[in-house]
């Protein structure tokens, strides 16, 4: 008799017919095939190294720095501080797009940690071969994560690097559950759904496949790890941590991990429950004191430069 | 006081209370030995473990012991991982108890602190109290000495708004016990 129920257990399981696919609206959502990010239509909008091929000597001089937003976002999530640092004159931003990002669905499914890492690398590479001196690097939530590896793993010949901004790292998710995205991801669940605000759609992937979550896990613990082991950044550069007290995204205990990993290492723990307190436009609501805590924030990186 | 002394205060009175309760006991058994923890997708925090049953409490029926461990013992040891101490009591209830395999719940209250070692982290939690129940497996190795194999749930992990960071739902133990008494 048990072995008859457990024989109908399994069919009934096996019969469960899951939707590989999520319902993506094509003409709403950036999962969708007809809405990408801006850059990949014009690059020379938002990387230096396409928009200035032969830069000129008192443009080398300028204070150059590559921003790299986090998992599933695009470049919107640097719009704001595109628009403050237009009024600097001496600082020049090159937003680069994660692969795999920015695009449809079927390409955030397929890419890895290192696609998403790899953009960040050629930018950097591009601007320090064209002469470059003064680069820094900024990175908010996984972007912070991808930054992290590649100093580890010694990715960048870093001559031209001075700085390195970590806006609300991820080392430790909030959703504790995202270490069994190995384990449940391709049978008990396809994608996580996000509820995004109307502005916010068109610039966040809604669905996150579970091979995206699989990869995320797989950089975090990672990064974790090396964290552990510790990084020694060479002399001249400065790392420089921006945490919310609150995230349900990355786990504050993540600019912990960095502070033992790293010595040296400066971390700002900011009075905020927003993930990624540095973009405001899109979200539901926002105060004063976010808009004052967000303003702050970069001047604090642009005195840094 | 410190915390750190504080969570080995507490172990060394556990013990003593242990101890005083078992004075005079004949029917008294007590195993102790290692605990390993895996909490997934985070540390391992090791440590020690000790359990008793007697037939004053609960007619032998049910086990009462204590598990205290620590990171500095696992990921933390000779690393930069946060060194995290732990110290639990729990009420365990084994089946098939004369037999080879015993499959076994159990429930674990207790408290963890982590140690982040920057004052500029003091407005993070830094403390969390424990629940975790547990289901596992023991295997009688010898006449006394026992292995468990169990996954525990933390009702109370950390989610990065409330709790402690470094407190993960799901954590697979290991346990090597000695009878040491009965």
């Amino acid at each position: 008799m048990r072995s008859v129920l457990i024989g109908l257990f399994l069919l009934m399981m096996c019969s469960c017919k899951r939707e590989k696919l999520p319902p993506i609206d094509d003409n709403v959502d950036l999962d969708g095939n007809r809405i990408q990010d801006s850059s990949l239509i014009n690059p020379s909008g938002f990387l230096l190294s396409v928009a200035i091929p032969n830069p000129s000597s008192s443009y080398l001089n300028k204070k150059v720095v590559i921003t790299a937003h986090g998992f599933s976002a695009t470049n919107f999530e640097w719009q704001e501080f595109t628009s403050w640092a237009k009024a600097k004159p001496d600082l020049i931003l090159s937003r680069v797009l994660l692969g795999g990002h920015g695009r449809d669905y079927i390409d955030f499914q397929k890419a890895t940690w290192q696609d998403w890492q790899q953009p960040i690398i050629d930018e950097y590479n591009k601007l320090m071969s064209m002469g470059y001196t003064n680069i820094s690097l900024i990175g908010s939530s996984t972007g912070c994560a991808l930054i992290l590896e590649m100093l580890s793993e010694h990715r960048i010949n870093t001559t031209a690097l001075r700085n390195v901004f970590l806006i609300d790292p991820i080392i430790v998710p909030s959703n504790k559950i995202l270490p069994l995205a190995p384990v449940i991801g391709g049978w008990a669940i396809e994608y996580v759904t996000t509820d995004l605000t109307t502005a916010e759609n068109g610039y966040w992937y809604k669905y996150r496949p579970h091979e995206a979550l699989k990869q995320l896990d797989k950089l975090t613990r990672r990064v974790r790890k090396q964290m552990e082991k510790g990084i020694e950044l060479p002399s001249g550069i400065a790392l420089t941590v921006f945490k919310s007290e609150k995230d349900d995204a990355a786990d504050p205990i993540s600019a912990a991990l960095i502070s033992k990993g790293i010595k040296g290492s400066v971390v700002n723990i900011i009075q905020s429950d927003i993930h990624v307190f540095t973009r405001l436009k899109g979200r539901s609501a926002f105060t004063i004191d976010d808009i004052k805590r967000q303003t702050d924030a970069f001047q604090m990186i642009y005195d840094q430069l | 006081m410190k915390s750190k002394t504080r969570i080995y205060l507490m172990c060394v009175l556990s013990c003593l209370f242990l101890k005083n309760s078992a004075q005079g006991d004949t029917s008294i058994i007590i195993n102790g030995g290692v605990i390993m923890n895996k909490m997934l997708g985070f540390y391992w925090l090791n440590g020690i473990t000790a359990e008793m049953s007697s037939q004053r409490v609960f007619k032998g029926k049910l086990d009462l012991g204590l598990n205290v461990y620590t990171s500095s013992a696992g990921s933390a040891f000779l690393s930069n991982a946060i060194p995290v101490h732990a110290f639990e009591v729990y009420g365990q209830k084994r089946f098939r108890g004369q037999k080879k395999l015993n499959p076994l719940v159990c429930i674990n209250l207790g408290f963890a602190k982590a140690f982040y070692g920057n004052t500029i982290f003091d407005r993070l939690p830094q403390s969390a109290f424990l629940l975790a129940p547990e289901f596992g497996l023991g295997y009688k190795i010898a006449s006394k000495v026992n292995a468990r194999l169990s996954l525990n749930y933390n009702v109370f992990s950390g989610n990065g708004v409330e709790g402690g960071g470094f407190i993960y739902p799901i954590c697979l133990r290991f346990k090597l016990l000695f009878q040491l008494k009965g």
